[in-house]
């Protein structure tokens, strides 16, 4: 399944038990991140025990979007038997700055910054 | 300008100034075609990238900071025909940035006190409280400026007045090292 905006696309692998963000992603407010955040959250459910999300492509995410990041951390706690596996990208600011933000909610994601 | 309320850092705007831009934005208009404001923060990005061109992703930084800005300010706004007033100046390995806009005279004092917040409380702490409370609640929650003051380590600095029409409008400063 594949989320495609005018500036990002938000891709599905389901073979690969992974996700891809690319692009650049400045939506409005929270709410308009509320199929993106329905995604990872059918993922999680969808894979076996680990989903792998691919955040290196990812150019922009403001302060919205990094917060439905964090509320799918949150939810995250109560998925038994279930890891996230992030990769990210140190020479992208956002990133490198605050995607570790995550980690404070939840001991289940792994950050890797390449 | 009067009733003058200051929270925050003081940051001083005239100080060994080298370059300056400054333009004012309608809300509406950013409100009509929302990705302007991300196209407004890349141009903005491209014309101090040449001052910064030593530091390697400088430009996808200095996007991502004034973006913030501007997203806060179109956002709070009381009235989205007034424009809001944005200057960058750069100093040194630093840009010095302000951005003033109206304020709701009801929602002044809760702005207020979320600022406040920012040099009161531990802000990994405030972030995740933010976060959680914000999940049930969509009004301010200052995530983005808190993000600002923490993982970038900006100065901040809020300026609350009132014009000679009892308008309320605040002027943010922000001081961050590029």
């Amino acid at each position: 399944m594949t989320l495609k905006g005018d500036s990002y696309t938000v891709e599905y692998v389901k073979i690969n038990n992974l996700i891809v963000f690319r692009g650049v992603l400045r939506l409005q407010g929270r709410e308009h991140y509320q199929q993106i955040f329905d995604l990872l959250v059918n993922s999680i459910s969808d894979v076996e025990s680990v989903l792998a999300i691919d955040m290196s492509k990812l150019e922009f995410l403001n302060s919205s979007g990094i917060s439905s990041l964090c509320l799918f951390a949150i939810h995250l706690r109560d998925v038994p038997g279930k890891r996230v596996v992030i990769t990210g990208s140190n020479s992208i600011s956002w990133q490198a700055k605050s995607l570790s933000n995550l980690l404070k909610f939840t001991n289940k994601i792994q950050l890797t910054l390449i | 300008m009067k009733n003058l309320v200051h929270i925050g850092d003081s940051i001083d705007t005239e100080e060994g100034i080298e370059n300056i831009f400054s333009v004012a934005i309608l809300p509406l208009d950013i409100f009509d075609f929302w990705e302007r404001c991300g196209q407004f923060s890349d141009l903005i990005a491209e014309y101090f990238e040449y001052n910064f061109s030593d530091r390697p992703g400088c430009k996808n930084l200095i996007s991502t900071v004034i973006n913030e800005l501007v997203e806060n300010s179109v956002k709070y706004s009381k009235n989205k025909s007034q424009p809001v007033e944005l200057t960058i100046r750069k100093r040194g390995d630093r840009l010095v940035i302000t951005v003033t806009n109206s304020v709701p005279r009801h929602q002044k004092e809760k702005f207020a006190s979320v600022c406040k917040e920012l040099f009161e409380r531990d802000l990994d702490e405030l972030y995740v409280e933010r976060v959680e409370a914000a999940s049930r609640d969509s009004k301010f929650s200052g995530l983005g400026l808190i993000l600002l003051k923490k993982d970038y380590n900006a100065q901040l600095g809020f300026n609350f007045f009132e014009n000679d029409q009892d308008l309320s409008y605040v002027t943010i400063s922000l001081d961050i090292e590029v």
